[in-house]
């Protein structure tokens, strides 16, 4: 009872052959696409691949989705435990007996036998996992998750995987026990016994087999392992040609996956660069202009399409597809590959926007990262929009119009709605009491730089927030000042709508004002500027420990030094913003000061925190009309409204402005309000 | 198509424009291309992009009207004239366009485009004068194009008092361009990167064959006294409480206080 070593060498090497060449052109494929260095921090990085790889905490950690979650984690955990039982098996076939060679797997250790219980139930979990994986598919039909043949052919093979391998044991057992083949190698131990009493499912088969007679088992034993043999390296060899490379890709995606937060920001592109923007190569407007990550990203996707559905233009019927756009990407990547790797460049017959994806979909993307929240496997969505964006903005000139008019506000008075660059302090008339203006690097008279930002500044109702933060501000004692009419536009909605060039006047003139007065702490009303004052201005040495204004305010409520009485009547719920969320992680400042403003318990939104829903104002949407659907403001609204909520409290003045429209459009005005959380705290000072 | 496009740096008049002592308080105002003319800049790169030829911008003022030119020129115009001589200030528009008419005819030209007036004068008489000084004919307020020139003529249409006339133009000509006439395109940073390497011919007066005297504040005709500020705009009136009640006393101000029956 042998098992042939020349034909498995012989399987081997044409497997690993094709095998090699599938993933050696996909590397010579990436080493043609842009350079970007993600071997740094190797620590940090295991700590990604552990959270996110092994602890599949995107699968198993979201509450709406923890059930197919579950599923995933145990096929998962399933192909790690079985990675090694398929080491066992080849070696079988070269050596019987081979398993005795491996430390701590023969029959002398109790791990060979702990080994083979764990792989034999793991084989009946996945087992149940692929029906539960194919029930959701044939059955449920979840919308997220499209029907084809690829997927259940997968699901077929992992199926063939275990059930392969439980007869192949099944009918080995029985050779060795019921027909005297002893010249079969099984674990045997004088303390923890036989092999087949720590595998349990396979003795239960065995049992099952017994009676078909010693042929037809000595049948099952060799056609149990040639088949598990084939389906492995036949799957092997299908993931790097499908849309399953995940199960090879996912693990370095993870690993390389940005350690910046929230993710990478756009590159900061050398618009002096003459060559650059002669040869086009300002931003992506050709697949070979995505980094090697990206494209890594691109062959990862496997389709879940958790992306989809928790994107604010799918619930609100845009054409942004995100699983699609990823898709479309992917096959043109794969249609220019071997051009890309002969030439270095794309053939260019097809544009990527406008051909291979559509221009409505790239600028339908409102930057809320609730798609990176999600993605189990760290696809990186957003920079890429912004990328493309970037050479459709810089190079190709092809952008909404309107923007023309928020872009010359921009640029001739640092608002995008061009109101004269010297009224911007003019919203302090509203304070009963004076706010310095720094014009001087501070001698410590300050302890903190007010942002006021656009809308802070110039919007009459974000005005009122403005006032109320100066005011909670100048009540607890801390003092602060603004920058008044040297204060520009930090730039945000230029570089999230592409135009980088504007980004980059604004943000370096801000840099060049702050480092001047020698600032060095901002509270900031609006989540938008403290993200691009936080996260992206160090790009251009600008470094400042910036607050939001709710961060800064529970502060001030911590220390006692502002005291609250709830005064809030009725019943509330918190709209986090993006930008504060997603982009920076704070989800709980707000909730306190809401908490404690509120006579009743706030109440939360069925998509709340880091799945949150944008309020669709960002990624330079606001500036942008809303032609396409439903509108996303008035979807949020109708969320707030199922919970019963009158108060919809919220921190940032562009979400405020999209709810209270949202309100407005949908006839709810008189029976919802919106609020941002510093009124709301001004209102309940004791 | 050989265009010439008249531009002028104005005070960005969404500031605050302050005056002091008759004068205009110039700290902290910003000067940028008068928006008049970037809608007859705009018209002139469609032009070209309809057919063929050139665009010249054309500025007279002091050294921050180079800034405007070169907006002109990152936007598309191909080359930009600028007329920079200290005699030139406080001209009329008389003295503008005798300056602009020596430019203009140191080479043959098939169309002049001018804004309708300029943001910070308001005064829309430059373009008129130096049609007459060019001896062509003039359609101001224009606001649209037919890029298409035939036999030596434009098909235009121009606002006027109380409707819009269509007309048929021979080149060579001068048109002013009304704000509806087009959307301006932004300068992209093509554009920008461009513009450095465009020519920019600078002159003075004497370049041009202008006696001083007779532009610049020594031939204005005309000289400005005092610069006022602007009134103050009464504050609004609020009013509450039924429609019914509302529109009653919205309908007695009118007439009462506004008299708009009378």
């Amino acid at each position: 009872m042998e098992l042939n070593g020349i034909l498995m060498t012989f399987t081997l090497t044409a497997a690993l052959a094709v095998f090699s060449y599938s993933i050696g052109t996909k590397l010579r494929l990436f080493r043609r696409m842009a350079p970007e260095n993600r071997f740094d921090q190797p620590l940090r990085r295991l700590g990604l691949l552990f959270r996110i790889g092994l602890g599949q905490s995107k699968l198993v950690g979201r509450e709406r989705e923890r059930s197919s979650g579950a599923m995933h984690f145990f096929i998962f955990w399933g192909f790690m435990v079985l990675g090694l039982r398929e080491v066992i098996m080849i070696g079988e076939a070269y050596s019987p007996g081979f398993q005795e060679m491996l430390p701590l797997l023969g029959s002398d250790s109790i791990f060979g036998f702990l080994y083979t219980f764990v792989y034999n139930t793991t084989e009946v979990v996945v087992f149940c996992m692929v029906l539960i994986a194919l029930y959701r598919r044939l059955v449920i039909q979840p919308a997220r998750l499209d029907l084809n043949i690829e997927g259940l052919v997968i699901l077929g093979l992992i199926m063939g995987v275990v059930v392969s391998d439980l007869f192949y044991d099944a009918a080995r057992f029985n050779l060795i026990n019921a027909f005297g083949h002893n010249e079969i190698h099984f674990l045997d131990n004088p303390v923890y016994g036989t092999e087949m009493t720590w595998a349990p499912f396979a003795s239960l088969l065995a049992s099952g087999i017994v009676g078909w007679g010693e042929t037809l088992n000595a049948g099952f034993f060799h056609l149990g392992y040639w088949t598990h043999i084939g389906v492995i390296l036949v799957f092997l060899n299908l993931l790097p040609i499908t849309k399953h490379a995940h199960v090879i890709t996912a693990l370095p995606n993870v690993l390389f996956g940005s350690l910046d937060y929230p993710h990478a920001p756009a590159d900061l592109l050398d618009l002096e660069n003459e060559e650059a923007w002669e040869k086009g190569a300002l931003g992506v407007e050709r697949i070979e202009q995505l980094t090697w990550k990206q494209g890594l990203d691109l062959y990862t996707c496997t389709e879940c399409g958790r992306c989809y559905d928790i994107c604010p233009t799918y619930v609100t019927k845009k054409p942004l597809t995100l699983k699609w756009f990823n898709d479309s990407l992917r096959d043109h990547l794969e249609e220019q590959s071997a051009e890309i790797r002969a030439t270095g460049k794309s053939d260019g017959k097809r544009a990527l926007v406008g051909d291979v994806i559509q221009y409505d979909s790239l600028w339908a993307c409102t930057t809320c990262r609730a798609c990176e929240e999600v993605c189990p496997v760290s696809i990186e969505h957003v920079p890429r929009i912004i990328a493309m964006r970037q050479a459709q903005v810089l190079m190709s000139e092809k952008y909404p119009k309107e923007l023309n008019a928020t872009f010359r506000g921009l640029e001739q008075n640092a608002n995008p709605w061009n109101i004269g660059y010297d009224k911007r302090a003019d919203w302090t008339g509203g304070l009963d009491f004076p706010v310095p203006i720094l014009t001087e690097p501070p001698a410590g008279d300050f302890d903190v730089l007010m942002w006021v930002g656009c809308m802070g500044s110039f919007d009459k109702r974000s005005q009122k927030i403005a006032l109320a933060t100066a005011t909670l501000l100048h009540k607890a004692g801390v003092r602060f000042a603004i920058l008044g009419n040297a204060e520009k536009c930090t730039g945000d909605l230029a570089r999230r709508s592409g135009n980088e060039m504007l980004y980059q006047t604004l943000a370096r003139e801000n840099v060049d004002t702050l480092n001047r007065l020698k600032v060095l702490q901002v509270v900031t009303q609006c989540p938008h500027c403290l993200n691009a004052m936080k996260n992206e201005y160090p790009q251009l040495e600008g470094r400042y420990e910036v607050f939001h204004h709710s961060t800064f305010i529970a502060k001030l409520v911590d220390e006692g030094r502002l005291t609250l009485k709830p005064s809030l009547e009725g019943s509330v719920t918190f709209h986090d913003p993006c930008y504060l969320g997603r982009y920076n992680d704070e989800y709980d400042a707000p909730r306190s000061l809401l908490a404690a403003s509120a006579k009743e318990e706030p109440v939360e939104m069925a998509r709340s925190r880091k799945e949150s829903f944008c309020c669709g104002a960002g990624g330079g949407r606001m500036w942008m009309e809303e032609t396409i659907g439903t509108r996303v403001n008035e979807e949020r609204v109708r969320q707030a409204a199922e919970t019963g909520a009158k108060t919809i409290a919220t921190a940032c003045p562009f979400c405020m402005t999209m709810i209270e429209d949202g309100i407005n459009q949908s006839g709810r005005q008189d029976e919802m309000q919106v609020k941002d959380v510093a009124e709301l705290v001004l209102e309940s000072l004791a | 198509m050989n265009i010439i496009v008249l531009v002028k740096s104005v005070i960005d008049v969404e500031l605050n424009i302050r005056v002091k002592d008759g004068e205009v308080v110039k700290d902290g105002l910003n000067y940028i291309l008068s928006k008049w003319d970037e809608n007859a800049l705009e018209a002139a790169l469609q032009l070209k992009e309809a057919g063929d030829g050139e665009v010249t911008a054309v500025t007279v003022g002091p050294d921050r009207a180079g800034e405007a030119l070169r907006k002109a020129l990152a936007m598309g115009a191909d080359k930009g004239v600028h007329v920079n001589d200290p005699a030139a200030a406080g001209s009329d528009a008389f003295g503008i366009a005798k300056i602009l008419a020596k430019v203009i005819q140191r080479n043959a030209f098939d169309l002049v485009i001018a804004g309708r007036q300029s943001q910070d004068t308001d005064l829309g008489a430059t373009g008129p004068v130096l049609a007459e000084l060019l001896g062509v004919p003039l359609a101001v307020n224009v606001i649209e194009i037919d890029p298409k020139p035939a036999g030596g003529k434009l098909n235009i249409k121009r606002k006027g008092d109380v409707g819009v006339e269509l007309i048929e133009i021979a080149l060579p000509a001068l048109l002013t361009a009304n704000d509806s006439l087009n959307e301006p395109r932004l300068a992209s940073l093509r554009g920008i990167m461009a513009a450095r390497k465009k020519p920019m011919d600078i002159l003075t007066l004497s370049d041009l064959g202008i006696d001083p005297e007779t532009v610049g504040a020594a031939g204005s005709g005309i000289e400005i006294v005092e610069f006022q500020p602007p009134p103050q705009r009464a504050a609004g009136q609020k009013f509450e409480g039924e429609p019914e009640e509302i529109a009653r006393q919205v309908v007695e101000l009118l007439a009462n206080e506004a008299k708009i029956f009378a």
